[in-house]
């Protein structure tokens, strides 16, 4: 067992700790099958449920574990996305990628809510682009209108775009702007003070470049089956 | 994990014997749908979502305890109640979530951390499987994925994991 998989197991005492509060008491259910929700606040229903879990939790531990105790292992290596399907995934999704050496492309997959989705790792960080259906697009400005900290124009890829930054963690930035009626994302996780930068320099490439830039061990999203696999 | 056979048997009280089968499939499964909610919406909603799928089960619990997977099941149910406890449809509130966010352990910060920048499927599988001991066949049960997929997830994760906190140092 490596360092990482002995911090990853130690870890889930901490997760139970934090998600366990003790329960006032064990909830009384009014009668067999009874729509529970009709009769109780949701707050009240997730208190009772808690506080289940609560009660339960040393028994469960063991529950939860392999009879043998042992962690399987299966031999298939992840989905390689060749570049003969990784073009066909983007559907004529702009090629960008920052100007800047080691960005390289990491995943990339189209969803089932038809969205698609480039994910670029490099030396700042990741970067996420996106292309949301027009159905999408007042949802989403809505939703960065209300979340985000900060909100400013400035231009990305040529195009007016509307720049956010969203309280979530310390590294979550948003640009967004629309092109033929689709809505692009530019999601950065990373220091706040590389986003502009980044998002500056990205710029459209031809497909060379970009499948240069495809990762050897490029992944679809599982989400993407719909796209012919590699 | 997987398998109900938690209904009464015929010939029984009703009420009395159908809470009890709730309860002790609460007691068996319940942590455990709680540990998948928590892995993949974080402490808050999770918890929350994990109350609402346990909800669920108890209204339907004819059906629930004659399922031959009722935690796939209510896995299920629990993403698409989750909508309601979210901000925004595709992002889930940031893992791990309050209370963690400031009083986990420091040594743990870092991995938990390193942890919420996985996407949700990677972050369910490793959680639950070095975190607390599932086998890749309890994880694809959940998920009601193929066991390939999920070892593609924690291939996936562990990798990511790895290079995050590589990265971070």
């Amino acid at each position: 067992m490596n360092d990482l998989e002995t911090r990853l197991r130690d870890l889930g005492p901490t997760l139970d700790e934090a998600m366990g509060e003790a329960p006032a008491a064990w909830p009384q259910y009014p009668e067999p099958l009874a729509p529970i929700r009709s009769r109780r606040p949701r707050a009240m229903l997730a208190a009772a449920a808690v506080g289940l879990l609560g009660v339960v939790a040393a028994g469960a531990l063991l529950a939860d574990r392999s009879d043998d105790g042992t962690i399987a292992v299966t031999s298939e290596p992840p989905t390689s996305a060749a570049p003969a399907v990784a073009l066909p995934v983007l559907d004529g999704f702009a090629l960008v990628l920052p100007d800047a050496p080691g960005w390289t492309i990491e995943m990339l997959g189209r969803y089932e809510d038809g969205h698609t989705e480039v994910l670029l790792r490099g030396p700042d960080g990741f970067l996420a682009v996106s292309r949301f259906p027009g159905d999408r697009i007042d949802e989403k400005r809505a939703w960065l209108e209300s979340e985000a900290t900060t909100a400013e124009d400035g231009e990305v890829l040529g195009q007016a775009a509307r720049i956010y930054t969203v309280p979530w963690g310390p590294e979550d930035d948003y640009a967004v702007f629309e092109v033929e009626g689709h809505l692009i994302e530019v999601h950065g996780r990373m220091d706040a003070t590389r986003f502009g930068p980044v998002l500056s320099s990205l710029h459209v490439v031809d497909e060379e470049t970009w499948l240069a830039a495809l990762e050897p061990d490029v992944l679809m999203h599982p989400e993407g089956s719909e796209v012919p696999s590699a | 994990l997987a398998g109900g056979g938690f209904a009464p048997s015929a010939g029984e009280p009703g009420q009395v014997d159908t809470t009890a089968a709730f309860e002790a499939f609460v007691r068996t499964h319940g942590r455990s749908l709680q540990r998948a909610f928590v892995a993949r919406f974080g402490v808050e909603v999770g918890n929350d979502v994990a109350a609402e799928a346990l909800g669920v089960a108890w209204e339907r619990w004819d059906e629930v305890a004659e399922m031959a997977n009722p935690l796939g099941f209510l896995y299920r149910v629990g993403q698409s109640r989750s909508r309601r406890f979210l901000r925004w449809g595709r992002e889930p509130s940031v893992f791990p979530g309050p209370p963690l966010t400031v009083e986990a352990p420091t040594d743990h910060l870092d991995l938990l951390a390193a942890l919420g920048r996985l996407r949700e499927p990677e972050r369910v599988a490793v959680l639950l499987v070095h975190a607390y001991g599932w086998s890749y066949a309890d994880v694809a049960s959940l998920l009601d994925v193929p066991v390939t997929a999920v070892n593609n997830h924690i291939h996936r994760g562990m990798a990511r994991l790895r290079s995050i906190m590589e990265v971070d140092r």
